[in-house]
């Protein structure tokens, strides 16, 4: 048990170390983050017009308040994990990696710990000036202690699982070197797989099911709609398929990681 | 006495894609790729026994790097035999990680906006220290290292040569048994690499720390090292304590005259003797050892001199450096 701790906690101080070291320039964390008001406040104009042409003032269960959390809530997720993909497949590309295999940790698991810090502070950052301004414009959704606490599972999970899908595919830089592409490929899916325009709501039926069953509606739909129309059974499905997108991408992290060390091996030195 | 590194008939071979310069070559090489095979280590034997302090040197490519990759677990030899403390480097790599230090010159491991102090706490999470122990090491080397006043400085604002001592210290908060370090004197001034280097003897002396370095500074050699390895093309081409580097590859000793009168106008014209600098009361000449003894030199410089002070020299450490690099580099030539 103490072994177990003792091995989490080194993860927990890479992460406490990342939360400083982001925190060094508060200034700059702030102006950073501000942008996300931006793209609200883009989205919301786009809405609006949509909006105002329907009778009922609701698109797929939204009301005009619910889509413009929605899209905060989506932004937010998204725009808090700074480019994983470049970051991990850029250690990799350089031969970086291998300084890791001399430290008693593993290497996908001290980004783990280092990202996620600086998501974690990102993520506080722009909700606090997001919901600080936001709030002045737009109705809060209905939430009570239980929905807020769903909800922070919903985003952890997401968080988690958006590492890790990211990670997998950093990691196929031990093959193909340069994973900008990927990047860019990942990105646009989360945008369209992911809902993070639009939620997935406005679909067919048939192609909301098939993204029912990927991981992506678990990193930006499940938390985002959790938060503005929040519904028990949903929430458990959701924290249940994330759960289970978790365990296979750690798996696969771990069988691609195996392949590509050894490649390490061959073109090092 | 207990060697604690232990490598036998170690071979390295990398396989690299070639490709000829050019459009047609480089569509060529997108369908029918060719490789070429390198050998990075060629059958290197040596052991290091506990407490020893080995520089390892030799030219750009001989395969050094290589090597302290090997060494450290981070790369898997084609073949032959290695073992760190017992340990199988490649197989036991996180045991290992417990056991050693490594200070890489060009790769640091601070976090660059945080005072040193913050990474120290992370390295005792890493190595799963105990809290008591690892706030008494941590003492310990602050004191040895003389870096209290400015521990709790964002690393940023460091000189390169106090980030070089925190650099020292993470390495070696876990008390490893051995010390890896590649090129940490790179880019120190005078001041910085003496403080450097005593640090070193000092933990060596006091904690029997073994030190395995490699380095281009003919001054780490001296003040550190009382081994050298020589690598070359992959191959150890010499293996001995200092006195018997210098005197396998220096090739000439400094003489430095002080004359009682003016010999100006005496010639001095003997094989394998240079003048480097002379004036009216003074000379300084160049013996080359391989051809007449610097007895014989001097004999005859007291037939025709009136000296009033003689120095003997020997030949700069860097010179020799320079000088096998530069035979090697002709041999590939």
């Amino acid at each position: 048990m103490n072994k177990i701790y003792r091995k989490l906690n080194k993860y927990f101080s890479i992460f406490k170390v990342s939360v400083m070291d982001r925190l060094a320039y508060p200034l700059e964390l702030l102006y950073s983050n501000i942008f996300i008001l931006l793209i609200t406040l883009v989205m919301s104009g786009v809405w609006r017009v949509v909006y105002a042409n329907q009778p009922d003032k609701i698109i797929s269960g939204f009301s005009l308040a619910g889509m413009i959390w929605y899209v905060f809530m989506t932004e937010l997720i998204l725009t808090s994990n700074p480019s994983i993909i470049g970051e991990i497949g850029e250690e990799i590309k350089s031969g970086n990696v291998a300084y890791a295999l001399a430290k008693p940790y593993s290497f996908v698991g001290y980004y783990f710990g280092s990202i996620l810090g600086k998501t974690f502070i990102n993520f506080i950052t722009k909700l606090f000036v997001g919901v600080l301004v936001l709030i002045c414009f737009i109705k809060l959704p209905s939430l009570n202690l239980f929905i807020i606490f769903a909800v922070i599972i919903a985003i952890i999970l997401a968080l988690v699982l958006n590492f890790l899908v990211s990670a997998t595919c950093s990691l196929l830089a031990f093959w193909v070197e340069d994973v900008d592409s990927m990047r860019f490929i990942y990105q646009k899916i989360l945008f369209i797989g992911g809902g993070l325009l639009f939620p997935l709501d406005v679909y067919p039926i048939f192609l909301q099911k098939i993204l029912h069953y990927l991981p992506f509606e678990g990193i930006l739909y499940g938390p985002a709609r959790t938060f503005v129309n929040f519904d028990l059974a949903y929430w458990q499905a959701l924290v249940l398929r994330q759960t289970i997108w978790i365990f296979i991408f750690i798996v696969l992290i771990k069988i691609v990681y195996a392949q590509g060390i050894k490649k390490v091996n061959i073109n090092g030195g | 006495m207990e060697k604690i590194i232990e490598v036998k008939n170690l071979n390295k071979e990398f396989t690299s894609k070639i490709k000829l310069s050019g459009f047609r070559n480089s569509l060529k090489a997108l369908f029918k790729p060719e490789y070429q095979q390198m050998k990075a280590v060629d059958n290197i034997s040596f052991s290091v026994a506990k407490g020893e302090k080995v520089a390892f040197i030799g030219p750009n490519g001989a395969g050094k790097s290589t090597t302290i990759k090997m060494l450290t677990g981070i790369l898997y030899p084609s073949s032959g035999e290695i073992r760190v403390d017992n340990l199988v480097p490649w197989q036991d790599r996180k045991k290992l990680a417990f056991k050693i230090g490594t200070v890489f010159g060009q790769k640091p491991q601070l976090w660059y906006h945080l005072p040193a102090m913050d990474t120290f706490y992370l390295f005792g999470k890493i190595y799963e220290l105990d809290q008591a122990k690892f706030q008494k090491r941590l003492n310990f080397l602050i004191d040895k290292f003389q870096v209290r006043e400015f521990v709790n400085q964002p690393v940023r604002k460091l000189s390169l040569g106090q980030r070089m001592r925190c650099e020292m210290i993470a390495s070696l908060i876990h008390q490893p048994k051995i010390l890896f370090l590649d090129e940490p004197t790179i880019g120190l001034d005078v001041v910085a690499k003496q403080q450097l280097r005593e640090v070193l003897n000092l933990m060596n002396k006091e904690e029997e720390t073994t030190i395995f370095i490699t380095s281009h500074d003919a001054g780490d050699l001296e003040k550190i090292a009382d081994r050298v390895i020589v690598i070359d093309r992959g191959r150890v081409i010499f293996d001995g304590t200092v006195k018997n580097f210098k005197d396998k590859y220096a090739w000439y000793k400094l003489i430095d005259l002080e004359l009682a009168d003016n010999h100006a106008s005496e010639k001095l014209n003997l094989r394998g003797v240079k003048i480097l600098a002379q004036d009216k009361l003074s000379l300084k000449l160049e013996v080359d050892i391989k051809k007449i003894s610097v007895k014989e030199v001097i004999d005859k410089l007291l037939n025709i001199y009136q000296i009033a002070d003689i120095t003997i020299a020997e030949m700069p450490m860097e010179e020799i450096i320079a000088n096998i690099y530069e035979q090697n580099l002709q041999k590939i030539k």
